[in-house]
């Protein structure tokens, strides 16, 4: 008779629903990391754009938790005609973005961050717009390490990335901050 | 002291560092520019009257924005870095105000013109907030423009792929209502840093 209950109500088909919705999320958590030898890639995010705009961003965390520096040397993607990795500096107040010549080094035991403001991989000429909640294939080349495949959330256009989804003010100006202090 | 205060002097000498930064690179006027008795440039006269055409295709000037706040910012569309982090800046502004947003009007002007057409500025800017305004125009409107508000721009190409990139100056601007500059606030001010400072000339 619960059991009949349950099913009447539906509440036995929200319980199943609410399940899947908490296994869906911890795989998606659980898929935003890749492991390539001593390198773990980690939470790659990119952003919305308008289908008329014909560039993009992702950004990227890499840890390297071996005693061997290394570089990333190329990116690519199937969202893109094209992809570099590109910096964004302040020069006096006047934005500048070039492309990174040599890579950018991951010292041994010590991890790098591309973020808004500072370091990123540039996609020039999108083949189709990138809608938040989708993925981008994107492949990083190390020098060492060798290739790996991952993918990227899109989050919306003005995102300032996984941990900072759901805060408003505060952070963002200290993380600009040490995207300066950088350069 | 106390924390509105606080922020008042850091605004004061965050704007007369900025200006003293404008004034090395850009070439203003001697009559533009008003000094303290020690020679310290404290205001620069910019803004003013301009011709441009706004994300729905139709003409504005200054006038239609007269009796609001303005916050204008400077950039184009195919920046995928920092431009989306000033604009979702602009946005969290008007979050922050609350009510008292809507007597802010948010614009975008656009410096890549040539590819920043209305259609494409209106797709773009709702990705962010409804109420931004964006605004482009002829190669020399915009030039006009930028040389009133003393915004530095230039194309640089990129010789391997057809893809062109702009460097740009990245102040946001505060105009009151009767169209005056009031504010200048370097990249990456904080949204709260930006509302508070709002208010203060709210208030009056
Ligand atoms: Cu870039």
């Amino acid at each position: 008779m619960l059991l009949n209950y349950f099913f009447r109500t539906g509440i036995f088909f929200k319980i199943i629903f609410s399940f899947v919705v908490v296994a869906f999320i911890q795989s998606s958590a659980v898929a935003s990391e890749f492991q390539l030898g001593s390198l773990t890639i980690k939470d790659p995010w990119s952003r919305a754009t308008s289908s008329h705009q014909m560039s993009g961003v992702v950004y990227v965390k890499i840890i390297n938790s071996g005693n061997h520096a290394d570089r990333l040397i190329k990116v690519e993607s199937n969202r893109s005609k094209k992809a570099t990795l590109h910096d964004m500096i302040l020069d006096g107040d006047i934005i500048k973005m070039h492309s990174i010549k040599n890579g950018i080094e991951i010292p041994a035991n010590s991890e790098v961050e591309l973020e808004p403001g500072a370091k990123h991989i540039m996609l020039m000429g999108l083949k189709t717009k990138l809608d938040r909640g989708q993925t981008v294939g994107i492949a990083l080349h190390f020098q060492h390490a060798g290739l790996i495949e991952i993918k990227a959330l899109v989050f919306g256009a003005g995102s300032r990335g996984p941990k900072r989804e759901n805060i408003k003010g505060g952070l963002q100006g200290d993380q600009r901050k040490n995207a300066h202090r950088n350069h | 002291m106390k924390k509105s205060t606080r922020i008042g002097l850091i605004l004061a000498i965050i704007l007369v560092a900025a200006l003293a930064a404008l004034a090395e690179w850009l070439v203003i006027r001697e009559d533009d520019i008003t000094k303290n008795p020690s020679g310290l440039i404290t205001s620069v006269k910019m803004g003013g009257a301009f011709n441009l055409i706004d994300h729905k295709g139709n003409a504005v000037t200054e006038k239609n924005f007269l009796g609001n706040y303005v916050l204008v910012f400077f950039g184009y569309t195919f920046c995928p870095d920092a431009c989306p982090t000033a604009l979702a800046d602009v946005a969290l502004v008007l979050d922050e105000l609350g009510r008292d947003s809507l007597a802010v009007t948010p614009i975008m002007i656009t410096i890549d013109p040539e590819r920043d057409t209305p259609d494409v500025l209106s797709e773009y800017i709702t990705l962010f907030h409804d109420r931004i305004i964006g605004l482009t125009g002829t190669e020399n409107q915009i030039k006009d423009v930028a040389e009133k508000y003393r915004v530095f721009y230039r194309r640089v190409d990129d010789q391997e792929y057809s893809f062109y990139l702009m460097d740009h100056t990245s102040f946001i601007y505060l105009v009151d209502p009767k169209g005056s500059v009031i504010s200048l606030f370097r990249y990456g001010t904080s949204p709260s840093e930006i509302a508070d400072e709002i208010r203060k000339h709210m208030k009056g």
